[in-house]
């Protein structure tokens, strides 16, 4: 599965193409680790990039969906490996305040030999809130706490309350964080 | 709420040794973990359908995990020789 992010990461790279893993892997890089079929990647490309990393990925083995609409639409592409069948979803950075904050404090991450930049871990929970709001999903909730319990007191509680009302998932945050004594 | 299998002294003892892998561990611990899963859809994919050519074993992976549509995609840009 890293295979295919180095060589995803290396086309970003080249071509200048601010980005962050985010997703299931980043919050299993900050909390519980598990099994995933794809890598979410979040790109904040010009035109002229986009093409260039268009051109850059689509040799070889790799299948590369439509990254022109996905950058008009602000939306996300497909890049699979048909030798593996992984995926990696090129997503392009949604045009709003709390996007670009959050792009802005990406971290450095290895994933095994590949060097990249990843979500923090106060982000990887605002993201899984703001999902599991919209989906009522459970397992969001479920990887949140035990992000919030692996991070432990390492977590930006100002950040995470502050981004948590301008997203409207404050309950959410209150009902999944430890109890004192827990 | 906590995983339903799992008891309050065995999830401390798991979420502690999460902590203690650091990020990179973990890291590594999510793409071993993601390969076996890979590794064990595929058998399951050649016990079920008795196919024995690896390319075609894998558009049926994407298949499984990504979708029709994205299978289809893929067999359009590479079809089989």
């Amino acid at each position: 599965m890293f295979d295919l992010l180095g060589v995803v990461v290396e086309a970003l790279d080249s071509e200048n193409v601010v980005h962050m893993v985010a997703g299931s892997v980043a919050s299993a890089r900050h909390g519980e680790a598990r099994a995933t079929q794809d890598i979410d990647i979040v790109i904040d490309p010009s035109p002229d990039q986009m093409d260039r990393l268009l051109h850059r990925l689509r040799s070889g083995n790799l299948y590369v969906g439509d990254g022109h609409a996905a950058l008009a639409h602000r939306s996300a592409f497909n890049v699979i490996d048909t030798r593996s069948g992984w995926k990696v979803d090129l997503i392009v950075m949604r045009d709003r305040e709390f996007s670009r904050v959050e792009l802005g404090r990406r971290q450095p991450a290895t994933f095994g030999p590949v060097e990249t930049h990843v979500a923090s871990p106060e982000d990887c929970v605002l993201s899984k809130l703001e999902w599991a709001s919209g989906s009522g999903s459970e397992r969001q909730l479920r990887d949140v706490r035990s992000l919030l319990a692996i991070q432990g007191p390492s977590m930006d509680t100002a950040y995470l309350e502050r981004w948590a009302a301008v997203l409207g998932v404050s309950d959410l945050l209150a009902e999944v964080r430890p109890q004192p004594g827990t | 709420m906590e995983p339903a299998d799992t008891r309050p002294d065995a999830r401390r003892v798991q979420l502690e040794a999460l902590r203690a892998l650091g990020p990179d561990g973990r890291s590594e611990l999510v793409e071993s973990l993601s390969e076996d899963i890979r590794l064990v859809t595929l058998a399951g994919i050649r016990e079920r359908t008795g196919e024995d050519d690896e390319a075609a074993q894998v558009g049926e992976l994407i298949a499984l995990w990504h979708g029709p549509a994205a299978a289809a995609a893929v067999a359009r840009r590479f079809p089989a020789p």
